[in-house]
């Protein structure tokens, strides 16, 4: 196999190419076999689907080395027909020739795997047992229908993105950037999370992620300085836990979930900025897998919300709020959530766990 | 010599309360002094005999703002110190009302930092924070609790309630304000210097959080409150409220017993009044959740109506009797 990074199109960094070409396959609406393989050759041609919505796609066949006038030329074929629809811009699937898709593409130095796994719904985690207050919120507010059954969700989708955001995700955050201070983070949550269920919840997620992690993630740490220093602190962290007796205040070690996941995502060598997007999208992911369960929506309705511009929009906005927000600030943003989920345990039956 | 034209070190809204422990075995409250726009009113202490007919000073304090609340831009800092096996009451006259700020970067703040040493209680439960149309405001308070260290020393103990209301609902307000942040922390230090965070709990509501309208957020909630108990002093309060929060009716679930009473047995007292107050709080909408976390109870309530949440509360501290008990009916005024 050849040297891939002597061959990288200018301006892709060596550690994003991977997660480029993942965002850009899904943004020029190429589908590519990403998973599981160490090196993939991109054959030429490719069919692309170009298309004026996608505002960024010029952007990303450029960083692919595409030709300036090439996708000149796939703009004017992308522009809106005068004669036809006129507001309805055309979507053409082309045959593109360009250097890049000759090119090898290292998937080893590339963190596409990691995320992948992490994203897994297969990942032993145990996320979908918890409804994150939604079971109790549906018990709480009887709707006359299944539209406003509908409504309702859609509010408190919005709602409970909000209120992890603003109290779960700087820890993620914190954790990621210093990966030495997770003994603290891990008090400094459990001091934060004054409810019973959401604590149950944070700490059976956070030991099954430990647990992951000492009998298989271990091996995956990538090997760089920062990232086996995230992998050390994991270790010995699940090793803490097992074995430390109560401090001078009769405090112990708690497992909770969010700053354990930060550390891990920074071993695996994740970005900042995709740990916090996969810890909210894992989020709206359980929720909405609960609103399934619990008959608010259809399998393929839940889908929709997912893959929706919406659900992707808030989870950016959460990232963009609380990406500077101190551990200290962290508040809870939806009052309501914590009665709810505090309430859970009240309930005649349940079918979740939270 | 001191200058007796010394400049003045006065702050506007700076404010100390210190209950000493003076000879004979007596609680003195030594200082309690305040700059405007916050006031200070300390009434004479009162005296509880709880067991064996051991007498415990208590010490009032009730905090005012001239206005009856703040206005934008007002800052209020105030420090309480409490000596060992010293106790305090806080009070407020009224809700703490918020005055519209101008725009969004006037910030109206509130500071409290409360250092509890050994055996010493502090008992706040004052009015809901009442927060205008287009009001910003921020309250912190800080609990410092000194560890006991010596034999005989017991922990300190606190009871501190939080709660906020929507506003002003006969002017249609309803959660209107630009931002409203609440924020608690139980601090355990220890004599040399190192203190530990036990307990945070911190609101923040803010109108840009979201593009959903903050009255949707709240549900259909115009009162939020926190409870913070802790200490062998509220210890069986807490109980309470746990077993209280163990037994509430089941959602969702179908009322068998609410049929016919066998009438073989009399119920006792204490479940009459549970299914008293179990019925109120059904009618008042009221929700609440009880958890113990890190040696302190944290009830959380809510109500679509403000006089339903102080209602709720009023009965349960009242038929626990904790608080009547070793700090006199008159802790429990903003309650009425």
């Amino acid at each position: 196999m050849p040297n891939v990074r002597d061959n990288l199109p200018i301006g892709a960094k060596e550690s994003r190419l991977g997660l480029s070409m993942a965002y850009a396959c899904q943004g020029i609406g190429l589908s590519l076999d990403l998973c599981l393989a160490d090196f993939r050759v991109v054959l030429n041609p490719v069919p692309i689907i170009f298309s004026p919505h996608l505002e960024n796609s010029s952007w990303l066949l450029a960083s692919f080395g595409v030709d300036e006038d090439v996708v000149a030329k796939l703009r004017v074929l992308a522009r809106p027909r005068m004669n036809g629809t006129p507001t309805q811009p055309r979507t053409r699937r082309l045959l593109i020739h360009g250097p890049l898709y000759r090119q090898v593409i290292d998937m080893n130095s590339s963190p596409i795997h990691a995320l992948l796994l992490l994203s897994d719904s297969a990942l032993p985690l145990g996320s979908f047992a918890f409804s994150s207050g939604l079971e109790s919120f549906l018990a709480h507010n009887r709707h006359a229908n299944s539209n406003a059954r509908l409504q309702a969700f859609d509010a408190f989708l919005g709602q409970s993105l909000l209120n992890v955001g603003s109290t779960a995700l700087p820890y993620v955050l914190d954790a990621y950037r210093n990966p030495n201070g997770l003994v603290e983070l891990d008090s400094d949550f459990d001091a934060s999370t004054p409810c019973t269920v959401a604590r149950r919840a944070s700490i059976t997620q956070g030991r099954a992620l430990l647990t992951i992690w000492e009998r298989s993630l271990w091996s995956s740490v990538v090997d760089t300085e920062l990232c086996s220093i995230a992998g050390k602190q994991m270790t010995e962290f699940a090793y803490a836990i097992k074995t430390a007796k109560p401090d001078a205040f009769g405090l112990q070690l708690n497992g909770h979930f969010p700053p354990l996941f930060g550390v891990v995502c920074l071993a695996l060598g994740l970005s900042a900025e995709d740990a916090a997007y996969l810890f909210l999208l894992n989020h709206a992911k359980a929720v909405l897998s609960a609103a399934v369960r619990a008959s608010v929506m259809g399998p393929y309705q839940s889908q929709t919300v997912l893959a929706s511009a919406d659900l992707r929009k808030s989870i950016q906005v959460c990232i963009a709020r609380e990406t500077d927000t101190k551990i200290s600030d962290t508040a809870v943003t939806v009052p309501a959530m914590d009665l709810w989920m505090g309430r859970h345990e009240l309930l005649y039956s349940r079918i979740f766990n939270s | 010599m001191s200058n007796p034209f010394q400049a003045s070190t006065s702050e506007p809204g700076r404010g100390t309360i210190h209950v000493s422990l003076l000879l004979p075995n007596t609680a003195r409250l030594t200082k309690a002094s305040y700059q405007y726009p916050l006031k200070l009113v300390s009434p004479a202490p009162t005296k509880v005999f709880n067991h064996e007919d051991h007498q415990t000073i208590i010490h009032t304090v009730y905090l005012l703002t001239y206005g009856g609340g703040l206005v934008a831009g007002d800052a209020i800092d105030l420090d309480v110190i409490l000596e060992r096996t010293t106790r305090l009451v806080l009070l407020t006259q009224g809700s703490t009302k918020l005055f519209k700020a101008p725009n969004r970067d006037t910030l109206s703040k509130q500071r409290m930092s409360v250092s509890l040493a050994p055996g010493s209680a502090l008992c706040y439960l004052p009015d809901p924070v009442q927060p205008f149309e287009n009001s910003c405001f921020e309250q912190r308070q800080i609990y410092n609790l000194t560890v006991p260290t010596g034999d005989g020393q017991e922990w300190p103990s606190l009871c501190a309630l939080d709660w906020v209301s929507n506003g002003r609902p006969a002017n249609g307000e309803n959660w209107s304000f630009f931002r409203y942040g609440s924020r608690n922390e139980v601090y355990l230090s220890v004599p040399e210097g190192t203190r530990r965070l036990v307990l945070r709990d911190n609101v923040l509501l803010d109108q840009n959080d979201s593009d959903v309208q903050l009255s949707n957020r709240m549900a259909s909630l115009s009162v939020f409150g926190t409870l913070i108990l802790r200490g062998p002093c509220f210890h069986t309060l807490g109980e309470f409220f746990m077993d209280e929060f163990k037994v509430l009716p089941r959602i969702g679930g179908r009322k068998w017993d609410s049929g016919s009473e066998d009438g073989d047995q009399e119920p006792e007292p204490r479940e009459v009044r549970r299914a008293l107050r179990q019925r109120q709080e059904s009618t008042d909408g009221l929700l609440w959740s009880a958890a113990s976390v890190r040696g302190s109870v944290v009830v959380k309530f809510g109500s679509p109506g403000l006089e339903g949440g102080r209602r709720w509360l009023r009965n349960m501290l009242v038929e626990e009797g904790t608080i009547a008990r070793e700090f006199g009916e008159s802790a429990l005024l903003c309650l009425r």
